[in-house]
């Protein structure tokens, strides 16, 4: 199945998951009155995450990866968020699991409750750390980051160094420098890939959003 | 007292940070510092910002509540892009060492906002405090970085939600400066 945003605009969101979106607002809201780590700004946290320039970006990322998907068993995502990956590539037929890893405990939380598909699994811990665990890291994975702006570098590399040498690896990064929580932009294509330690490129690209920024993708190995 | 100022990135040079030293200089004698990633062609003593965990721009203020900070002591901290008029350090001086001390936006006194727009009438402009105490301004952000970064525009708002126990300068610190 190929995903485009026109199939997005002409409803190609299920009805459930927009139900999901809204109870789980909802909920954000509901326990924002009770628990002191749950606040506001978490409402417009999981909508940011469900934009859609979001959904662009991810999107993008599921179309190109769908010949890497083919034979694989499971995709591990680095700073998944609230799981909008997670849901697109399991929309995508990928019947695999997916894990979502992310170093924020509350995105577990939000992301269960936005969740529609099994074998879809969020871990609150830091996803570089997978490398470490011989059932993950092998070619059976493929590894999934649409937040390299949000890593640092010399971690992100340290990660690629270790990781098993055939695992595909689809990267994003963007040039969007003024946002503080973007603690590694790139200027250009180029200049992400010379950074990153990767062996082979399959496919590589950029995506301008809006004249805003560019958005950068490197799916390799 | 150590003096320090800030250079994150590149939006201010070498040239501001000298600048704003030489006028501090005509003030005090107190030992100076540049806090950056990049020391080329500041003539003053500097220090690394230490690399992790990476923070862009003005959140590098944060890394002196670290418990880990190289300075000892009393510290003030002056922003690059604010100009210094008078002496500033009497304002300083006496202050109660045992908080942070920031300037007070004396003029949003009668503003109002609800508490999830995160505003603040803190200004950390001038940032006092004593090296190694109140460490939980650096603990709490460190507990959550990215979603800390984006929920509050810099950190004079981050440490205001957080309702950390700190003290504000006398307003007539805002004679010696023009923000």
């Amino acid at each position: 199945m190929t995903l485009t945003i026109k199939h997005l605009i002409m409803g190609y969101m299920k009805q459930l998951f927009f139900e999901k979106i809204i109870s789980c607002l909802s909920k954000v809201y509901n326990d924002s009155q009770k628990r002191k780590d749950i606040d506001l700004f978490r409402i417009k946290d999981v909508l940011d995450s469900l934009s859609q320039g979001q959904f662009e970006n991810k999107i993008w990322a599921v179309e190109e990866l769908q010949p890497y998907l083919k034979d694989k068993d499971a995709c591990i995502v680095i700073g998944g968020w609230y799981g909008l990956i997670s849901y697109l590539i399991k929309e995508s037929s990928f019947d695999g699991y997916v894990w979502n890893y992310d170093l924020d405990p509350v995105c577990k939380i939000y992301g269960e409750q936005l969740k529609i598909h099994d074998k879809v699994h969020f871990i609150d811990e830091d996803g570089l750390t997978f490398v470490n665990s011989e059932t993950r890291n092998n070619e059976k994975k493929v590894l999934i980051c649409t937040a390299c702006e949000h890593i640092d570098q010399e971690d992100l590399n340290q990660m690629l160094v270790k990781k098993n040498k055939d695992m595909v690896v689809c990267l994003q990064s963007n040039n969007y420098y003024d946002i503080d929580s973007h603690i590694n932009c790139h200027d250009s294509l180029d200049h992400f890939i010379s950074e990153l330690a990767l062996r082979e490129i399959y496919y590589s690209g950029t995506k301008n959003w809006k004249g805003e920024y560019d958005r950068f993708m490197v799916i390799g190995r | 007292m150590n003096i320090i100022l800030l250079k994150h990135g590149k939006k201010y040079s070498a040239d501001d940070v000298n600048r704003q030293a030489e006028k501090l200089m005509n003030y005090a004698d107190y030992p100076i510092f540049c806090f950056t990633e990049d020391s080329k062609d500041v003539i003053i003593d500097c220090m690394e910002i230490p690399k992790k965990p990476k923070l862009m721009r003005w959140w590098n203020k944060l890394h002196v509540y670290r418990h880990d900070f190289v300075l000892s002591g009393r510290c003030v901290m002056f922003d690059l892009d604010m100009d210094i008029i008078k002496n500033p350090f009497p304002y300083i001086e006496n202050i109660d060492w045992r908080y942070p001390t920031f300037i007070k936006d004396y003029w949003k006194e009668d503003m109002y906002w609800e508490s999830h727009a995160y505003e603040t009438k803190l200004n950390s402009s001038i940032m006092a405090w004593t090296a190694h105490r109140n460490t939980e301004y650096w603990w709490w952000f460190e507990q959550n970085i990215d979603y800390n970064t984006r929920k509050y525009k810099g950190m004079d708002r981050y440490i205001w939600d957080y309702d950390f126990n700190y003290k504000t300068f006398d307003n007539g610190i805002h004679e010696t400066i023009i923000l």
